[in-house]
């Protein structure tokens, strides 16, 4: 009973930091090289926030996440900012604060101000540990460079998280093996392991559409994947979520998003979840500067969900955990509206599907989770 | 009257990029020819997407006026060829309504094998010759070797060329008076029984097919009744005119003239290329020669992609063949691709053309399957049959032989390359060399018997690449021999798909069917079962490949801000998988069976 009640005072806060020092060739974050509109852009931020003043105050802060684009690429003093901007209407009892590193940021002065102001979790981008291919991606770091960030980051934050991505350009399965001895040899407590996805807008997809990229065939990939499955595991880390392993406890944070639960986000791009509602802002930089300036939300999705798809999407971001979902929970909370979103996947239980006691998917099944979840969708 | 000695009918032959377009204009210009200027612009703006790919398309007769040294002020008929091999008769009636043409020739590129077929096209129609050297003043102009390789190949010798820039100008105005000069004027009489080549016709929403003609002999007025020689169909004449540059009606068109003539025909078949018009009256005793029915030699289906589109399809292609003769089709229907058309095409650019020109100017998305060439098949029961698309080739044992299509192809290429492009014809292409000639001081002609079907797949391109893009080549089709041919048939999941199958030489069999069960299982994308993907030949399975069972799909990343968006995306998807396509009893999405069904479809851009 404690539980629920004090749940829904409870938020979860995201900030999106959209600057990064160059633009990676298969990024399609909300993100932009332009850092000339950081200060338009941390000053409507806060105009944000405020807009928001009536949903976010009196509510107590369990988990922050700073992410980006590249939240390290800009002056700590906006961070500040922020969080002050934030303490005006919120309790920050903050028991995970995280903030998105890439390599060629990390300086020490940066890392200790960052802890100072209460940041307790810290994630870095890798991406992948050869040199060449991270030239290809138009990653602006060396492998030893990385090194170097990591341990700084050590320094101060025990909770780190390492992003890692395969099914790269040129990629060989050697590569991704190379990548899993990196790991046991830097050994965060968290890791983050991601297929490439490739969308149509970025520059990526042209280079493989004229040839001038080769990715690594689906075979290629799936031992890729295999092996990442196998070897994290017998490293020692919980795979807790289709792409996160762990060797301490999940990122809090994430899990609230997993468990569908109540969060708001701030800044390009981001999306919130409160009350059934969802909305998610414009990822154009000047459209969000101007309409924050108006005193506008500055939003370009809002859905008012109905019980049914709240329940599919319940399912859709809960299937993603290795646990799944309390299908006796889910029934209390939406009742048939529950059964009708199963019987869209029901077709997948045994081998794919673990349907009881809990709903959750294999290990086989996750392998092939767009599969299942593509019918939630 | 016009005085019949102040005609003179001429064609430019050039290889495309050799600056036929530039002379042309630079002749308007001399000519002060403002509107016909103004109207060749805009063909040329109008034809550019054909130009951007090396196909030209006609450009209409044009009638100029030129004011001579010996002060007679002469009619001149430029008549356009078509620029591809696919055309190579239309190309031969262009010309053989003229009595003479410029051979031009690039400085900075010598002489392309194309331009030697069609100016011995243009010497069979006892054309006069007035060969021409362009782009005298670029930096890498060759003006020796341009001269040699034309003595090389065609016999022409150095003192007879001229030689011009068509960009400055320079050397045009004499190459005028040598038109005038050189070229004969034409000769028949005003007298004599109406006999006209149709050498070109267009549709034209108002007054119907138009003819082009060259009137040989006799003269053709409004009024008149003429008849078809091929198909003694009869007609009256509406309006006869000429080009001067737009249509513009006459009352009448004599001995020697070149014109157009309309008379209420409504189907491009009504007047076709290289057929003689006459009076129904008094009519000719014979028609003029080389009179040939353009036949399709390359078939294809062609589907809509969308399948409510077939209609829209079927009315896009007829209004397709108003403009093109040669161009056929039929309702067919496959149990892969739904209600389409079979088509038959001169050749591939021609199909690609029209494939194109469907798509722009009908705003139709269509599927084309891989073309195939026409074979005869000579029945048991003594019937020759011909068959346009592989699924319908009759049973082993029904038949006595089959034939297939061979065309002569000769290939111009540096001397170097020579061996490399033997040995790719004769060792890859089942193609028999039959002789070479010197092109030049390194280059050589080689002329080979090659089956046709060779040229659909892997062909341009290798021999591009094996030349280092120096080959220039010309086809045509030139007779029906018997070969050892099989049916390879492709079964999905064991269920045979019509639309896959295809028909190769038996020596290649075996390599064919290995390749095509691999390409389609690498395009498959894996499905809740392994599925086999088998070829057949004559009744036994002769290569198998496997579609693995799963593929992996994983979702990689997905926070809250993303909720949405993955879930549009994934939505996409599946509602893209809604309109999936069944290969055998496998469903597939579009995009896949499209790329299954052009596997071998080669890509000339
Ligand atoms: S660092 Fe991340 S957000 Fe920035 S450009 Fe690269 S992929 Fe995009």
């Amino acid at each position: 009973m404690l539980c629920t009640s004090h749940l829904k005072d409870e938020i979860s806060i995201y900030i999106h930091v959209p600057f990064c020092s160059r633009k990676c060739i298969y990024c399609d974050f909300a993100s932009t090289t332009h850092t000339e509109l950081m200060k338009d852009y941390f000053e409507n931020l806060e105009k944000e926030i405020d807009l928001y003043a009536g949903e976010l105050r009196g509510k107590h802060v369990k988990t922050l996440y700073f992410g980006g684009g590249t939240p390290s690429h800009v002056p700590i003093k906006y961070i500040e900012r922020i969080i002050e901007k934030l303490a005006n209407y919120l309790f920050l009892n903050v028991e995970e604060a995280t903030f998105e590193f890439n390599p060629e940021d990390v300086k020490h002065e940066l890392v200790k101000g960052l802890f100072e102001i209460g940041i307790n979790r810290a994630s870095i981008g890798l991406q992948t540990s050869s040199d060449d291919i991270l030239g290809v991606l138009g990653r602006p770091y060396t492998f030893d460079e990385f090194r170097k960030s990591y341990s700084i980051l050590r320094e101060s934050f025990e909770n780190v998280n390492v992003d890692l991505m395969y099914s790269l350009p040129f990629e060989k399965v050697e590569d991704v093996e190379q990548d899993l001895k990196v790991i046991e040899e830097l050994n965060p407590s968290h890791v983050s392991f991601y297929e490439l996805e490739i969308h149509e807008e970025v520059p990526l997809y042209s280079m493989i559409k004229n040839g001038q990229v080769r990715l690594p065939s689906e075979d290629e990939s799936e031992v890729m994947y295999d092996k990442i499955v196998e070897k994290m595991e017998s490293m020692g880390y919980e795979r807790y979520e289709i792409s996160s392993w762990t060797k301490d406890k999940p990122c809090q944070h994430n899990l609230k998003y997993w468990e569908n639960e109540e969060y708001m986000g701030f800044g390009l791009s981001a999306g919130s979840h409160l009350l059934h509602k969802r909305w998610v802002n414009t990822t154009e930089i000047n459209d969000y500067i101007l309409k924050v300036r108006k005193g506008e939300r500055p939003t370009v999705y809002e859905s008012n969900n109905s019980d049914f798809e709240e329940a599919c999407e319940t399912l859709f971001m809960g299937l993603r955990l290795s646990d799944g979902v309390d299908t006796e929970k889910m029934k209390k909370e939406f009742g048939e509206n529950f059964e009708k979103a199963f019987s869209r996947i029901k077709k997948f239980c045994g081998e794919i599907l673990e349907c009881s006691p809990r709903l959750r998917l294999t290990k086989l099944g996750m392998k092939f989770s767009a599969m299942v979840l593509r019918e939630l969708a | 009257m016009f005085d019949n000695s102040l005609i003179r009918n001429i064609s430019i032959i050039a290889h495309i990029d050799h600056g036929k377009s530039t002379l042309a204009d630079r002749i308007l210009e001399l000519t002060n020819s403002v509107e016909a200027r103004k109207m060749h612009a805009q063909y040329l703006d109008t034809m550019e997407i054909e130009q951007e790919r090396g196909i030209t398309i006609k450009a209409q007769p044009v009638k100029i006026l030129y004011n001579a040294k010996d002060g007679k002020a002469y009619e001149i008929n430029i008549i356009d060829t078509p620029g591809h091999v696919d055309f190579s008769y239309e190309v031969s009636r262009s010309l053989a309504a003229c009595e003479g043409a410029i051979l031009l020739v690039d400085a900075t590129q010598g002489v392309e094998a194309q331009t030697v077929a069609n100016a011995y096209l243009a010497i069979e129609n006892n054309l006069e010759i007035v060969p021409v050297i362009n782009k005298i003043d670029m930096p890498n102009a060759n003006v020796e070797e341009t001269q040699r390789e034309l003595y090389d190949t065609l016999g022409i010798r150095p003192e007879e060329t001229l030689l011009v820039s068509a960009k400055t100008g320079e050397g045009v105005p004499e190459l005028m008076e040598e038109v005038v000069k050189r070229i004969p004027a034409p000769s028949g009489s005003p007298e004599d029984k109406l006999r006209a080549l149709i050498f070109d016709a267009n549709y034209d929403p108002y007054k119907g097919v138009v003819a082009h003609v060259r009137i040989f002999e006799g003269k053709l007025s409004t009024k008149d009744v003429i008849e078809m020689m091929s198909t003694k169909a009869t007609h009256e004449v509406v309006e006869v005119g000429i080009f001067s540059p737009y249509m513009t009606p006459t009352n009448i068109l004599s001995a020697g003239e070149v014109g157009y003539v309309a008379a209420s025909m409504r189907e491009a078949r009504e007047a076709r290329v290289g057929d003689t018009i006459t009076l129904a009256v008094n009519p000719a005793k014979e028609p003029l020669p080389g009179y040939k029915e353009a036949k399709p030699v390359v078939y294809a289906g062609l589907y809509p992609t969308d399948p409510k589109d077939y209609e829209e399809l079927r009315k896009g292609l007829e209004r397709f063949k108003l403009n093109d003769a040669a161009f056929v089709f039929e309702p067919d229907n496959s149990s892969a691709l739904g209600f389409g058309f079979r088509c038959g095409f001169l050749g591939l650019l021609h199909m690609e053309i029209v494939v194109e020109r469907l798509e722009r100017e009908y705003n139709l998305d269509v599927i084309a399957t891989a073309p195939n060439v026409v074979y005869e098949v000579e029945m048991n029961n003594g019937e020759t049959v011909r068959i346009t698309d592989p699924a319908k080739m009759p049973k082993e044992g029904t038949y006595l032989r089959i034939r297939e299509p061979y065309v002569d192809l000769s290939i111009m290429t540096p001397v170097d390359t020579m061996g490399a492009v033997m040995n790719f014809i004769q060792n890859e292409k089942r193609g028999e060399f039959v002789s070479t000639e010197n092109a030049g001081k390194n280059r050589v002609t080689l002329n080979f018997k090659m089956p046709m079907s060779e040229m659909i797949f892997d062909f341009f391109d290798k021999i591009k690449a094996i030349s280092h893009g120096y080959a220039s080549m010309d086809y045509d089709f030139a007779e029906y021999r018997e070969s050892k041919l099989v049916k390879i048939g492709i079964l999905v999941n064991k269920e045979p798909v019509e639309a896959l199958s295809t028909v190769v030489h038996e020596s290649k069999a075996y390599k064919v069917a290995k390749a095509l069960v691999e390409s389609i299982a690498e395009k498959m994308p894996r499905q809740q079962f392994e599925i086999p993907i088998q070829a057949t030949a004559r009744g036994r399975i002769i290569a198998r490949a496997t579609v693995k069972a799963y593929r992996k799909d994983v979702l990689a990343k997905c926070y809250g801000g993303d909720v949405t968006r993955k879930m549009k995306l994934l939505k996409k998807q599946k509602e893209g998988k809604k309109r999936m396509r069944m290969l055998g009893n496998v469903s597939i999405s579009k995009d896949v069976f499209l790329s299954i069904l052009s596997i071998g479809k080669e890509d000339k851009n």
